[in-house]
């Protein structure tokens, strides 16, 4: 199979995930007992008003119906619209994404750079201080509970020390940049407001570690066992008694073949990170995708719920065929 | 090497946050004067359209941005309707025609007068637009269909308003003061109507009223930016800008509070305020006013035990009040047992309930239930307190054979099975839509009408009988007369065990000077323009 014929299928089996976790959410969202019309109008609602505005909103048609619609409005790019905003559930999302794009790639970044050093570190000095320390590190990453995390991060580094900024994406005072791209720090460098950019990746440090803290622990775990693995091999061995210096022997010639299960795993941590994100974006009041599906899923709001999930779903599994794409890259003997 | 990993990757990771550590911002703190700074969830906002808001959050929004023909104002205690865009106003000997005077000199911040014409727009904008809220003036007989006819202006600064029927004047001075009356600049809507929707997308996130602020932009789920309107005709407020910071989470506002970063936490949980109180936090002050509401006990009388008045007297009985005020509640609950919350024309300070454990067994028996019954009470979660308040009502009742089992569920699906009639024992609260005994007495007493008595399948012919004669009584003397009359019916042969009514609460800084005045009406009517910072 060459690579366009392997895109191509991966891009059709896309279309099927999407379709099979639309169908998921429209169902849950549905068969849950409790009204959205109550949801927007309150309980002191009269109830000649109640079913007027269900049948407003289309929901007194059968399920199927209203499903039907549904699909048939994303096919054409229309998502609807929010019932509890009125907007359309398209405008919200290049409103809210953004800002979880700038979070989660922030979040995946300093995983990467933090988790795969720690994992090299850990399993070339296997059974040292270091190591131990980088376990201990991991395992209180994949086990806290990013709501703690987040609260005493933010009590100590904002509260007490005053060395990062508090909840939000900009201090009140800096005069945001012109939104090109919504993207807050690209927006800064576009625009060259350089007190925006630094005010906003000074925003940005926090949320990005709590929510990278997980990834951080659990690329860090992979990647020392893969280079462990890596570390017995004929090859290194081969390496070493060709008298190369251990850096390159570890570089290299492990590090590279180690990386690919910890490149599945970078795939497969960003479907939780967007999912993370949902509580950081409390937290930290960042006005993200994960906060405007969650007050759907509080409000009833299905339009909101479906769009959004809509849109995770498709990104998720493009950040996964990307990921599947870079394995040739590691490895040359990988053929699609 | 291995170290050259080590260090370069900590190397970069504290370059990159030493870089990074910015100054921690100032605007708002004490130094800071003219701006005031709130943490507020803002998630919940959905437009700040006068004519569709309904959220609570919104309308105190809308309440900076436009004024009314009348408002809100407590004096001694008690809620009254005083003149904002009308000076004054009369009713005709009909009872239904009320013509209202428009105050000279108003201008929006275009320079257009404040006029009738500008009334008259908005009012039947709002009628016309028909949204959720409209039902309360639907009620006094205003409709879309008939916009045209009920609202008129006579003359450049006189508008005439005819209503259904000769309802009770306090009535219809009192479903006024919704934001859904607020006054708009015609030209500046016409200027952003989109094709038959009078435009509601232009008016969610701007402002084209007279009052005290100005809309600025409002950034969702991140900042509302309000800045005082020098054209406002009462003067430019002490504070000059209001920046509305949106902290969703209430661990996160304290934090910021505390720090000083923002002046006014309003989403602090009853635990946090606790503490606050008992930790004696310098430089933070709770303020506390009575809410527009009531928590209560619902019973439905489908429920066979729960049909015998005696029953029901019984509970009310077996309660501990006490307990769940200042247990509970800690004070953040006002004593309250008839449906007419404090400060509302026709309050009854009427109490007869306090915990008498005999007495109850001995109604219980008279009902016919000597050894008790089981019954299931419903209530949302997660919520701050109701939870704790189920547990108290269940070991209370337990007490007199009682058996309580409890189910907690989300809001919604436990308000649907409410609506229903689908509960034995609901523990819910209720707000208040206007600031009239009539918004209560619908509810609470009319089992005719879809609402509270009616879900707990409860109908006394003489209790709606004084509901409606009460929305219609033109004397507010017999009109007291009348509540007094139809809360205390209530109180013993309804469907209710009032708990107590609800109060709000904020915590602030205490360099921000005048907000409890600010405050006094609750949501109802939040006036931003008696708040100053006090430099210290």
């Amino acid at each position: 199979m060459n690579l366009a014929t392997y895109v191509t299928r991966r891009l059709a089996l896309m279309v099927l995930v999407v379709f099979g976790v639309l169908v998921i959410t429209f169902v849950i969202s549905h068969v849950i007992p409790a009204d959205p019309v109550l949801a927007i109008l309150g309980g002191n609602a009269p109830a000649e008003k109640v079913d007027a505005l269900r049948r407003e909103l289309g929901l007194d048609k059968p399920l199927h119906e209203q499903f039907v619609a549904y699909i048939w409005g994303a096919v054409r790019g229309d998502l609807g619209r929010s019932l509890r905003t009125g907007r359309p559930v398209w405008d919200d999302i290049q409103q809210y994404f953004p800002a979880t794009v700038e979070l989660t790639f922030s979040a995946i970044f300093l995983a990467v750079i933090l988790g795969i050093p720690l994992g090299v570190i850990s399993a070339t000095r296997r059974n040292q201080v270091h190591d131990h320390t980088t376990r201990v590190f991991s395992i209180v990453g994949v086990s806290m509970p990013v709501f703690w995390t987040g609260l005493v991060l933010l009590l100590l580094l904002y509260y007490r020390l005053g060395w990062l900024p508090g909840p939000g994406r900009l201090d009140l005072e800096i005069l945001p940049p012109p939104s090109r791209t919504r993207l807050l720090i690209l927006d800064s460098l576009l625009a060259g407001n350089w007190a925006a950019l630094r005010n906003a990746v000074g925003h940005l440090v926090m949320p990005a570690f709590v929510l990278g803290y997980l990834a951080t622990a659990t690329i860090a775990r992979v990647t020392r066992s893969s280079m462990l693995d890596a570390l017995h091999q004929d090859y290194v061995r081969t390496a070493r008694s060709k008298g190369l210096v251990e850096r390159v022997v570890v570089l290299r010639h492990a590090l590279r073949n180690a990386l690919i299960p910890t490149v599945t795993v970078i795939g497969l941590v960003f479907g939780g990170l967007l999912e993370g994100s949902v509580l950081t974006e409390t937290i930290f009041a960042w006005p993200g995708l994960g906060r405007y599906i969650t007050t759907g899923y509080i409000t009833l709001d299905y339009p909101a719920v479906m769009g959004g999930t809509l849109y995770i779903a498709v990104v998720y599994s493009i950040v996964n065929l990307v990921v599947d794409l870079t394995y040739a890259f590691l490895d040359p003997r990988i053929r699609f | 090497m291995r170290r050259g990993i080590a260090a370069s990757s900590l190397g970069a990771f504290l370059v990159l946050a030493l870089v990074l550590f910015p100054s921690v911002p100032s605007i708002g703190g004490p130094v800071d004067p003219s701006t005031l700074v709130v943490g507020q969830n803002t998630g919940i906002l959905i437009t700040l359209d006068p004519a569709v808001v309904f959220e609570v959050e919104g309308a105190v929004i809308v309440d900076q941005l436009y004024d009314k023909l009348v408002e809100l104002e407590l004096v001694d205690g008690k809620i009254r309707v005083v003149p904002e865009v009308a000076e004054s106003w009369t009713l005709a000997p009909d009872g239904r025609t009320w013509t209202f005077k428009i105050r000279r000199g108003m201008k929006f911040p275009s320079g257009r007068a404040v006029d009738a014409e500008a009334v008259v727009y908005s009012l039947r904008r709002m009628l016309r637009l028909s949204r959720p809220s409209v039902y309360m003036f639907n009620e006094l007989g205003l409709t879309k269909e008939n916009a045209e006819t009920a609202v008129k202006a006579l003359d450049p600064y006189t508008v005439q308003l005819v209503v259904g029927q000769p309802f009770a004047p306090d009535l219809v001075l009192a479903i006024l003061t919704f934001p859904a009356t607020a006054v708009l600049d015609p030209g500046v809507v016409e200027q952003h109507i989109r094709e038959g929707e009078l435009a509601v997308d232009w008016l969610k996130d701007h402002s084209a009223g007279s009052g005290p602020y100005i809309l600025m932009r409002w950034e969702r789920n991140e900042v509302v930016d309000l800045v005082a309107n020098a054209t406002y005709w009462r003067g430019i407020p002490p504070v000059k800008r209001i920046l509305i910071r949106d902290i969703p989470e209430p661990s996160a506002q304290r934090i910021a509070l505390e720090r000083g970063d923002i002046d006014v936490a309003w989403n602090l949980t009853p635990t946090m305020r606790q503490e606050i109180r008992a930790a004696k936090t310098p430089g933070l002050a709770i303020v506390r006013v009575p809410g527009h509401g009531m928590e209560y006990l619902g019973m439905n009388v489908k429920y066979a035990p729960l049909a015998k008045e005696q029953v029901r007297e019984a509970i009310r009985y077996a309660i501990d009040y006490r307990a769940i005020q200042e247990g509970i509640m800690r004070g953040e609950g006002i004593p309250l047992q008839t449906f007419v919350p404090r400060g509302y024309l026709g309050y009854n300070p009427y109490m007869p309930f306090k915990q008498d454990l005999d007495k109850a067994r001995k109604l219980l028996a008279e009902g016919g239930y000597p050894n008790g019954f089981e019954v299931e009470l419903i209530h949302s979660a997660p919520h701050p307190y109701r939870g704790d308040i189920a547990v108290v009502i269940q070991n209370e009742l337990a007490k007199i054979g009682v058996k309580v089992k409890i189910v907690s569920g989300a809001a919604a699906t436990m308000l649907a099975k409410y609506r229903e009639q689908g509960h034995q024992l609901v523990l819910w609260g209720w707000g208040v839509d206007y600031p009239d005994p009539d918004a209560l007495a619908k509810p609470f007493a009319d089992g005719t009408i879809r609402q509270l008595a009616w879900r707990n399948a409860w109908m006394d012919p003489k209790a709606t009988d004084l509901t409606k004669k009460a929305m219609l009584e033109r004397d507010p003397a017999r009109r007291v007369a009348i509540y007094k009359e139809l809360t205390e019916l209530v109180a013993h042969k309804g469907p209710f065990a009032i708990l107590f009514q609800i109060t709000n609460n904020w915590v602030i800084r205490t360099y921000v000077k005048g907000f409890e005045e600010a405050a006094a009406l609750g949501t109802f009517h939040f006036d931003y323009t008696k708040i100053s910072k006090v430099r210290q």
